[in-house]
Formats: C-alpha cells, sequence, structure tokens
C-alpha cells in the first residue's frame, strides 16, 4: 500500500470521503496560507483558531479526522498543551499531529516531540517542504486505518500460543505478519504501529539495504516504493529473511525480529532528534520505543531488535 | 546582560538593508491562491496593522508577553507571505523582548522602551510591504 496514493488507499478500504486535516493556528493569515496548501494536496480542510476551538472540533470529528496541523505559539492555549489534551483522550490521541513552529532551536522541537509530536515545521516553511511532511503524517494516518481494519481480519484465539516463528521476506508480509501478532498484545492497537515500524525496518533498511538519506531522496520524488519492489527481486537480496518469534510467558510478550543485513547505529533512533525533525521518515523506531512497547533493545550490530510488553503493563493503553 | 542586549539592538538597527519582499514566495501565493489572494492580502494588513499597534500599545503598559505575542504572529504572517524584512525585524523584536524577559526575573530592568528602536524598524518594514501590497493587480 505504501506506493499508493492516499485517495487510492482510501479507496480501498471502501471510504468515499476525502482525507480530512483539522488546520489550528491564531493567525488568520498564516491560517488561510495554511487551508490553502492543505487544499492543495486534495485534502478537506478543518479550521481552528485556537486550542479550545480545536479541542471541541476534535471532540466532535475525532474518527473523521486524519491529521492535526498545530501552531506551537498560541494564546492561553499553546500546542504543547493542545497535544498534551489530545494524547489522553482515547479517540484522538492516535492522529498523527504536524507542529507548527517559529523556532529552530532544538530544545523548542524537542518539546513537543516529549508530548507526543513526531512531525514538525518551522515557519516560513516552502511549500514543498510542507507537502513532504504532512504526506508522512498522511501516510502514518491511512497506514493506521488499512492495518486496524486488517487486524479485526486476525483476531482468533491467540491466548493459547506460548512460541510461535515466522520468516518472512517481503514489506507485504511484514504488515500481514504485523497485524497477526499485535493481536498477541494486551492492547492490538497500540503495539500494531510499532510492529509495523520495526518489521519494515528489517525488511527495508535491513534485509534490502536501504539507506536513509536514499530513502528521504526516494520519498521526496515518490519513487520509494517502486525501489523496494525492484530490490525485493534482485539477486542479492531475494532469499533474505527476516526472522520473528514471539514468546509468551505468564507476565509478558516478547517479540524478537533478525534481519540479514550489516546493522546500523541504531541509538541515534530511540529518540526523535530535532535535527531530523523535518525529514518525511525516520520516526518509527522512536514512536515503538515511546508508545508501543514498555522494552524495546537491539543487538549492538543492529540487526536483531526485541520488544517487551508486560502482561498488565505500566503503558496507559 | 540588558547592557549587551541593548548594544545588540542598536547593532542590529543599524545593519537592517535588505528586500522587502522574496517576490518567489509572494508570486507564488499569488498564483496558487488566485481568487483568494486579494483576501489574504487584506487579512495580513488588516491583522498586520492591529500587532503593529498592540507592540505600540506596550511601551506605556509595559506588558511584555503582549508586545512578544504580537511580534511573534507579525513575524509567522511576514515569513509566510515572503514579506522578509518585516519577518526579520518582528522576529529580532520577539528575541530581544524575550531575552528581556528572562533578564527581567534576575534584575530589576524595566526598560521595555530599550525595544522602541526596533519597533521603529517594525513600523518602517511594513509601511515599506504595505506600498508594495497595495501597489498589486
Amino acid at each position: 500500500m505504501g506506493g499508493k496514493t492516499d485517495v487510492e488507499n482510501a479507496v480501498e478500504l471502501g471510504e468515499t470521503r476525502k482525507s480530512r486535516v483539522l488546520a489550528v493556528d491564531d493567525d488568520k493569515t498564516s491560517l488561510l496560507i495554511l487551508s490553502d496548501l492543505i487544499e492543495h494536496l486534495g485534502y478537506e480542510v478543518l479550521e481552528a483558531h485556537h486550542g479550545r476551538e480545536a479541542l471541541a472540533i476534535v471532540e466532535r470529528e475525532a474518527s473523521n479526522l486524519d491529521v492535526i496541523v498545530l501552531d506551537k505559539t498560541m494564546p492561553e492555549m499553546d500546542g504543547v498543551e493542545v497535544v498534551a489534551k489530545l494524547k489522553r483522550d482515547p479517540n484522538a490521541r492516535h492522529i498523527p499531529i504536524v507542529m507548527v513552529t517559529g523556532s529552530t532551536q532544538p530544545e523548542e522541537i524537542k518539546e513537543g516531540i516529549d508530548a507526543g509530536v513526531f512531525y514538525y515545521l518551522t515557519k516560513p516553511y516552502e511549500s514543498n517542504v510542507f507537502e513532504s511532511i504532512v504526506a508522512a503524517a498522511m501516510r502514518e494516518a491511512v497506514q493506521r486505518k488499512f492495518l486496524r481494519n486488517e487486524l479485526r481480519k486476525h483476531q482468533t484465539s491467540f491466548h493459547f500460543i506460548d512460541n510461535v516463528q515466522f520468516t518472512i521476506h517481503k514489506l507485504e508480509e511484514a504488515e500481514n505478519l504485523a497485524c497477526f501478532i499485535a493481536n498477541c498484545f494486551p492492547a492490538p492497537d497500540m503495539a500494531l504501529p510499532g510492529l509495523v515500524h520495526l518489521l519494515f525496518n528489517a525488511v527495508e533498511h535491513g534485509n534490502l539495504d536501504m539507506g536513509y538519506s536514499l530513502k528521504t531522496d526516494l520519498m521526496n520524488d515518490g519513487g520509494w516504493f517502486k525501489e523496494i519492489e525492484r530490490r525485493e527481486d534482485l539477486p542479492e537480496y531475494v532469499d533474505r529473511e527476516v526472522k520473528v518469534s514471539l514468546t509468551r510467558e505468564e507476565d509478558y510478550i516478547r517479540v524478537r525480529i533478525e534481519d540479514e543485513g550489516d546493522g546500523f547505529d541504531w541509538t541515534q533512533y530511540l529518540e526523535i532528534d530535532p535535527a531530523r525533525a523535518l525529514d518525511p521518515h525516520g520516526r518509527g523506531i522512536a514512536q515503538a520505543n515511546k508508545i508501543s512497547f514498555d522494552e524495546l533493545q537491539y543487538n549492538d550490530k543492529g540487526n536483531i531488535v526485541t520488544v517487551i510488553s508486560k502482561i498488565g503493563s505500566r503503558i496507559n493503553w | 546582560m540588558i547592557k549587551t542586549t541593548y548594544v545588540t539592538l542598536i547593532t542590529i538597527e543599524g545593519k537592517i538593508n535588505m528586500s522587502t519582499f522574496d517576490y518567489n514566495t509572494l508570486n507564488s501565493l499569488k498564483d496558487r491562491m488566485e481568487e483568494k489572494f486579494p483576501m489574504l492580502v487584506e487579512c495580513y494588513l488588516e491583522d498586520g496593522q492591529g500587532y503593529i499597534d498592540t507592540i505600540k500599545n506596550q511601551f506605556p503598559a509595559g506588558d511584555l508577553d503582549s508586545l512578544i505575542a504580537a511580534a511573534h504572529n507579525l513575524k509567522s504572517a511576514s515569513g509566510l507571505l515572503g514579506a522578509i524584512k518585516v519577518h526579520e525585524v518582528a522576529g529580532k523584536l520577539e528575541y530581544s523582548g524575550k531575552a528581556m524577559l528572562v533578564a527581567k526575573d534576575e534584575e530589576d530592568v524595566e526598560n521595555i522602551e530599550r525595544l522602541l528602536p526596533l519597533y521603529d524598524s517594525v513600523y518602517r518594514a511594513f509601511a515599506e510591504a504595505q506600498e508594495v501590497l497595495v501597489s498589486i493587480d
């Protein structure tokens, strides 16, 4: 699904409505420009002029909202406070948020990241940068919706599984396996995005040897999925496997994912680095670490990742 | 610290010598927004004047927070519209105001008027931007 447009994906989901974005800014000029850019991307826009109005719209429309683009500096209730409230709302906490800030100071960006924002834009933004970041957030929203539908198809009696192993080769298989495994976790909805990111990483960055900057370039020119498909069939990669094992003990579930790649410096991806906050990708491991599991550990080389969720977890599902 | 800020302000004042607009940004907005562009200009000029007035009113009122908020919004809107000179000087005013706010906790300094030269620059830059915008077809 990664190579298709949002509209194609929406059609695949049987949805007739356009993807919808809530734009929030207290300055009318900025909001006019923001809304116009969003409309030009083919999305429907809802507008809010301050934090409280945004929260009221989300309360009413959460199930019909795909992405929120939120100004950080607003009077009365600033963007970070709005995010904190949204993250406490079970109906809204999944909606990807793009935070718009006038500052490129790492500490200001970190404040939003700590609150749970993974997408950033700094004003004044170029329209192509805007497009790239909002499209990345929309991809996450569409993928999440697609996977949540898939998740339901895989619901069976998983509590009898104690130990199971899988082998996958392709991204499509990674997606299906993530849905299957997620159902073994106490909160499948929360585990699912983390599993998808880690399995995708194992296939594309591990086995298919796609580096970070190459992926950035390919995503910016729209050729990412084609390149994945091309590499999946190359002789040097076609036999590579990702081995996945799931173990359930009395009080925890552990998933181990091992690829055949050269590994990578995973330490810089456990948290969102403010310097990479404007990139169109590179948030998956940090998101998995922050919201999906109790523990996430890599081996030194970086080709094996193990995640653990306690049953009766400290995570506020 | 405040003395340093003051010196910095004077230096900045002397250095401002840039174009009023980034015409690439302005023209691409005009092309993209088409019939909505005049509304955008009207909104910017009206709200921009409001921000200028708010900033000016804080010199007798002494409310740095309101001054900073107005300078921030003027900076943001101007940057998006391509009004780079207003963006630049409003940004300097915002950051200088923030620096003063921080220093105020440490020293009993009530010298909001030290920001007046920057306000003058913002005022002049906005007037220049206004002149350009009203002349657009």
